[in-house]
């Protein structure tokens, strides 16, 4: 009681809550421009907020943090140019209700459920932080790697018709994620040379030439350039019709929640697999999926906004951050001379409140700045194409530039655009690919690490596989691949006719 | 439609007024700095590395007067963000701060960066390297764990931070001793807790500072202090030397020096700012408490010239390198590089 | 969607992925090789593992074309605008070598004031308007607020 009142009393600290604002406009706009990064606007408050008091630096970064993870959706639904690796999965229902003309609705979803998600972990974290911290301790070296490749098999299945299509893909992403200085032994691998490229294939030149230089380059392709303006329905789209969904959301929010809470896993992957449960779950979309369906939106966008709780349990109670954004969290911390770890909840309950606070504060202003700022960017689209195109071009390669300020990763841009021109020409999805380039480090060191461990037990297989969330991960990976391998389709049905 | 730009244009200044804040102007005289510095910590957040330099930072800013921006690169052994030092621009706006394994990359063949790449500011402090396991581990004692490790050679799984870090290090020493462990690496001293915690490894040696608040909440146990004295917080716990004899001629060196670096092409007025900065810094409330907190051991008081570091970082690098490389950890001999062995 | 059925070029696409897998498979045993260290610790595992991964699917994406043969050859309606994609592509990368060399305002503005004129635009001010305002707001707002350092 005591703890729910203090948490209250930071919603009438007027100042608390300007700061809390002044963090969600940020974010809304930095989460929105494709190629600059939440986790960059937080890196920078860092430097800028060394002076202040913690929680006035915690309420701002709340701000950017909630509202910035959300508005990454905008550019997802409006222009098919997802803000941040966590908003991908948006876009495959998003855009086509966009290009319907009915972007305010896609919008609309994309709010509310946001905010849902948000709420949902940010509660989580206030009641459930030690015993999800134990989840995530229970969790080996070969769970990170089967989980991740969970993620990529069940996107392969999503995103193309053509299963092998969408995970050749990933294969081809994973490829590209081995480029650059190998975390575990420190020699360069794959670089051919080229020494820009040890530092590795940063995500953000990826992200904005897979999805956003490409989108330029298909739709030019496809020609009708000539004054053609997508139309824009305004109509009113009605709440109770909106929170029919809530059911299924509160589903995918734990899922986020969770994955969130796994550090490294993080927003994409959780939005990827709350769409896979989507599609299982709901039999009868509005209409199928990956054709503007709102349950795929739902899906997305409450399980990446729920990572945030998530992610921020093993960063208070492990003092491990989640994802990018958590790490440069962790450094407000230190810089102010906080310790995170297994006391720091009973030792500083006033951060931890502060950070609920900040928390629920932010996610209420994404519901008022979302509101506020829909109907009116969703006009963007009513631009010509043929003015429109080169403005976003000239943000992607801005975007991509500014990632590292370096010219070679706007010609890594480049180079992703024509390949995602192609890709989709050639019905490869782009998405699979984008993922596979966010987890393949991370996979490939804890693959390593999941080898060494188990090599030096007696029985390597069972050291290696024997663990219950193993043998899980294991059996969900292998039934992904073989329920979408033509082969065991067609012997499931010659079964199920032998039986009737 | 005019109304809405204004109010977004308002918006918008009101987000910059916010960045720009913080960028007051606060200086005298002199050149260096102008702008914000940005601190290389080549090791994930959160591990010891990563504390010392962030504690340093913050005592720093208040006498450069400027904000230093800390930013982990972890991996390889720290190879990687070192090499993003040395490819910044030598201006003194990139400052480096760093564990040892500087003096180890060229004999373990990760890089041909070493410490005479760079020039010293401060040696800052040396963490204790302590032996931690899990807290419902089988191990109640420093004796069980090396008892069992000695039984059962190669099966006792300790979790370090890669090849040529301190872990490896002491890693090699206890191979010196007769221990032979088996090693995974993990990417920073904070995950090679977790992997402590979560029981995928049995122990793991780690830093003193990482493991305060886990011994406190009674996560970990700590059951021995790899080095020859004891901690004075924990003044019960034994050390590796009283269980082992034969150890103390190893340990008792410091095995993780905690640098204050820059490129070697700094300017020397910007070297002279920030080294007068820096043992300003140490005198520090703040910083002192920190020091005394961790039971971290001065080596500022230690070395204090320029010379004086060099030649500590070259007696660490011979030590080290021979270590590792008659140990056959390490695959280039210390000798290419001109590093000599002195006896140890 | 409209149904892609992509006999031949399914076919060479296998054969490219079947191929890029075997250079992988040589690529990485080559280099462990040369690495010399244990397979547990080497940085080629993975590549290698990837590579085998890989072969089976373009194995199964060759199949794939041979049984699409017999459906009916239709191809994708995307040869119709080539020459737009073409053009914008070596604007693009113009544009981005020339932020090298005469700075990023001019080279945007200078991009922008051609892409809009060849997609279509014709309204002279706009065109002029757009294209000079807009790289100096992108300039404030990267260069000033979020401290990218701009060339």
């Amino acid at each position: 009681m005591m703890e729910l009142l203090d948490i209250a009393s930071y919603f009438l600290d007027v100042r608390f809550v300007l700061l809390v604002f002044a963090g969600s406009v940020a974010g809304l706009f930095v989460g929105s421009i494709p190629g600059l990064s939440v986790s960059m606007a937080t890196a920078l408050l860092v430097s800028v907020t060394y002076s202040w008091t913690t929680t006035d630096a915690l309420a701002t970064i709340m701000g950017v943090y909630v509202v910035g993870v959300f508005s990454g959706a905008i550019s997802a639904i409006l222009i098919n140019i997802p803000g941040a690796p966590s908003s991908v999965v948006t876009t495959l229902d998003g855009f086509p209700l966009a290009k319907k003309g009915e972007a305010y609705k896609a919008l609309t979803y994309a709010i509310v459920y946001s905010f849902i998600g948000t709420v949902f972990g940010f509660i989580v974290l206030w009641l459930l932080a030690k015993p999800i911290s134990h989840i995530a301790l229970k969790f080996t070296p070969m769970d990170y790697f089967l989980l991740a490749l969970f993620g990529l098999t069940t996107v392969g299945s999503l995103t193309t018709k053509h299963f092998a299509k969408g995970l050749i893909s990933a294969s081809l992403g994973l490829l590209f994620s081995m480029i650059g200085i190998d975390s575990v032994m420190g020699t360069a691998r794959m670089t051919f040379g080229i020494s820009n490229l040890q530092a590795g294939i940063n995500i953000v030149p990826a992200l904005v030439g897979l999805f956003g230089f490409s989108e330029i380059l298909t739709v030019i392709s496809g020609g009708k350039l000539e004054g053609e303006v997508s139309k824009v329905t305004k109509s009113a789209v009605k709440l109770t019709l909106v929170l029919k969904q809530f059911g299924n959301s509160m589903y995918y929010s734990a899922l986020g929640t969770v994955v969130g809470a796994l550090p490294g896993a993080g927003g994409p992957v959780a939005a990827f697999l709350a769409y896979s449960e989507a599609k299982r779950i709901v039999k009868n979309p509005s209409v199928p999926f990956g054709e503007g369906a709102v349950e795929g939106i739902v899906a997305s966008e409450s399980a990446n906004n729920a990572c945030i709780g998530g992610a921020l349990i093993p960063l208070l109670t492990l003092a491990i951050p989640g994802d990018a954004v958590t790490a440069i969290i962790l450094s407000v911390f230190y810089v102010h001379g906080l310790r995170p770890g297994p006391m720091f909840i009973k030792a500083s309950p006033e951060m931890f409140h502060a950070i609920l606070a900040g928390g629920f504060i932010g996610s209420l202003f994404l519901l008022v700045l979302g509101f506020w700022a829909a109907p009116r960017i969703s006009k963007i689209i009513a631009i010509p194409k043929r003015i429109l195109l080169p403005l976003v071009a000239t943000l992607c390669v801005i975007g991509a530039f500014s990632c590292n300020n370096r010219m070679f990763d706007v010609g890594l841009m480049f180079f992703f655009g024509i390949l995602g021109f192609f890709m989709r020409k050639r019905g490869y999805s782009v998405a699979p690919m984008t993922l596979a380039i966010v987890l393949g480090g991370m996979m490939d060191s804890n693959f390593r690490r999941a080898i060494s461990l188990a090599s030096s037990e007696d029985s390597f297989f069972s050291a290696l596989l024997g663990r219950p969330i193993t043998m899980l991960l294991c059996i969900l990976v292998i039934l992904t691949l073989l329920s979408n391998s033509k082969n065991v389709k067609r012997v499931l049905h010659y079964l199920m006719k032998r039986r009737i | 439609m005019k109304k809405q730009l204004v109010i977004v244009l308002v918006l918008l200044i009101l987000t910059s007024s916010l960045f720009a804040a913080g960028k007051e102007e606060v200086q005298g005289g002199m050149e260096y700095p102008k702008k914000a510095i940005t601190m290389i910590v080549p090791y994930g957040a959160g591990g010891t590395t990563d504390l010392t330099g962030r504690q340093l930072a913050i005592q720093l800013e208040k006498h450069l007067g400027e904000s230093i921006t800390v930013i982990n690169q972890g991996g390889a052994s720290g190879s990687i963000g070192a090499r993003t030092v040395l490819n910044a621009n030598p201006d003194g706006y990139t400052v480096f701060f760093t564990a040892e394994s500087l003096g180890t990359q060229r004999v373990m063949g990760l890089s041909e960066m070493s410490y005479d790449d760079f020039i010293p500011i401060m040696v800052t402090v040396n963490d204790p390297k302590v032996i931690v396991v899990n807290k419902n581990s089988k191990y109640n004692t420093l004796k069980d764990l090396v008892d069992d490790i000695m039984n059962r050679p190669g099966k006792v799984k300790m979790s370090y931070t890669g090849p040529g870090g301190s872990g490896h290090v002491q890693a090699l020493i206890y191979n010196k001793l007769g221990l032979d462990m088996a090693l995974t690496a993990y990417p920073g001293g904070a995950d090679c807790i977790l992997a402590v915690l979560g029981d995928q490894v049995e122990f793991t040696n780690s830093n003193f500072s990482t493991v305060t608040g886990y011994l406190e909440s009674g996560d970990l146990k700590l059951l021995g202090i790899s080095a020859n004295d004891r901690i004075a917080s924990y003044p019960e716990v034994p050390t590796l030397a009283e269980i082992l004899p034969g150890s103390e001629k190893y340990l008792g060196n410091p095995f993780t020096p905690l640098s204050l670096l820059v490129d070697k092409d700094v300017p020397s007025e910007v070297i002279e700012i920030l080294g007068a900065a820096a043992r300003k810094a140490t005198k520090e409330s703040g910083w002192i408490e920190y020091v005394a907190n961790n039971s971290l051991e001065k080596l500022y008081e230690k070395y204090t010239t320029e010379n004086e570091m060099r030649q500590f970082f070259s007696d660490w690098e011979s030590l080290v390198s021979w270590m590792l490389y008659d140990s056959g950890a390490a695959k280039i001999s210390p000798e290419k590089f001109g590093i000599k062995k002195l006896s140890y | 969607m409209k149904k892609i059925a992509l006999i031949n070029s399914t076919r060479v696409e296998g054969f490219v992925f079947l191929i890029l897998s075997l250079v992988l498979f040589i690529y990485s045993m080559i280099l462990h090789r040369l690495s010399n260290t244990e397979w547990k610790m080497s940085p080629y595992l993975f590549p290698l593992v990837i590579s085998i991964f890989l072969a089976f699917l373009s194995l199964s994406l060759l199949k794939e074309g041979k049984q699409l043969k017999k459906e009916i050859d239709r191809e994708e309606g995307v040869g119709s605008n080539w020459k737009d994609v073409i053009y914008i592509a070596i604007f693009t990368l113009v544009y981005c070598i020339l932020i090298g060399v005469i700075t990023f305002i001019p080279a945007t503005s200078l991009f922008l004031l051609v892409s809009f004129w060849y997609l279509g635009e014709r309204k002279r001010y706009l065109i002029l308007l757009i294209s000079l305002l807009f790289p100096v707001i992108l300039y404030v707002l990267f260069g000033m607020l979020l401290h990218v350092m701009l060339p």
